[in-house]
């Protein structure tokens, strides 16, 4: 009988002390992924804020500081050289550039170059404030406006 | 007879303890590698945001000639440099001015001047300093012509 009863407590407490382990192993496992994902979505975001917002301010300022005049329109700015001009503007999330010579075309169907909500260029105390946004992510520069003139 | 009974589940619930040890010392092996990437990713943006403000001031200060009107344009505050011509600026993580803290991006502005015939050479140091590492070190001149 105290054989017996002693196995029953045995067995009682080796099978909740297991199960009391598989649950915290499970718990453990559970927030590990948790963290995996959260950190996962967090790099991810980064590196997408990273590489579109400032890719565009750098391409942008680039083709400005490529170009021998700047004019900054309604529609978007217009970067004039030599030989062929070019139209960059944004509409409905992205940003267009549209490349002509001679009279300058209405600010559509360019080729898209980027994901943008908005895309700004203010000129102010002789230089060009370049400010893109892409969902919460806004990001400004400067460019000096009298190179090359 | 108990005996028989007995050792299968001791031994279980010594080897799902040995398991179980193993997993936690890889989770907190794993743990730690996220924590190393989520602080790279964040160093990684900041060092983006710092790249954009370096440029920023770069072409601010080439425009503008001094550390005042430089920093009034670029973070809508004048900040002066001291007789030695030094600034120390503290910033956020997105590069907006703060008051000094351990967590903050330090930006130290040194400005040199050389007086010429026809005008004044102006030099400006750039320098940004993260978690006590140097992460971009900048140098921009400019010319103020003298008036007639």
């Amino acid at each position: 009988m105290e054989n017996y009863k002693g196995k029953s407590l045995a067995d009682t407490v080796s099978s909740a002390g297991s199960m009391f382990l598989f649950l915290l192993f499970s718990v453990c496992m559970l927030v590990i992924i948790v963290t995996a994902s959260f950190t996962y979505s967090k790099i991810s975001n980064n590196f997408n804020s990273t590489f579109n917002t400032s890719a565009v301010i750098r391409y942008v300022s680039n083709r400005m500081r490529s170009a021998d005049s700047v004019e900054v329109t309604d529609d978007g700015i217009i970067l004039y050289s030599d030989g062929i001009s070019v139209l960059i503007w944004c509409d409905n999330g992205e940003i267009f550039e549209r490349s002509f010579s001679g009279d300058v075309p209405k600010a559509s169907g360019g080729d898209k170059i980027f994901e943008a909500d908005r895309l700004e260029v203010i000129e102010k105390d002789g230089v060009y404030e370049i400010t893109v946004q892409k969902g919460e992510d806004i990001r400004t520069a400067l460019l000096r406006g009298e190179w090359g003139l | 007879m108990i005996k028989s009974e007995k050792s299968p589940r001791n031994l279980f619930f010594v080897e799902i303890i040995i398991v179980l040890l193993f997993f936690f010392v890889s989770g907190a092996i794993v743990m730690k590698a996220f924590a190393t990437a989520d602080l790279r990713a964040k160093k990684s943006s900041i060092c983006e945001n710092i790249n954009l403000c370096t440029q920023s001031l770069c072409e601010g200060y080439s425009v503008k000639g001094n550390i005042e009107d430089t920093t009034a344009l670029v973070f809508g505050e004048e900040f002066s440099a001291d007789e030695n011509g030094e600034c120390i600026i503290y910033l956020s993580s997105d590069c907006k001015t703060v008051l000094g803290s351990d967590e903050c991006i330090i930006l130290e502005l040194r400005e040199r001047k050389e007086q010429k015939a026809s005008g004044e050479l102006c030099f400006l140091t750039v320098t940004f300093r993260y978690d006590g590492e140097e992460i971009i070190s900048a140098e921009v001149s400019s010319y103020t012509p003298k008036k007639a």
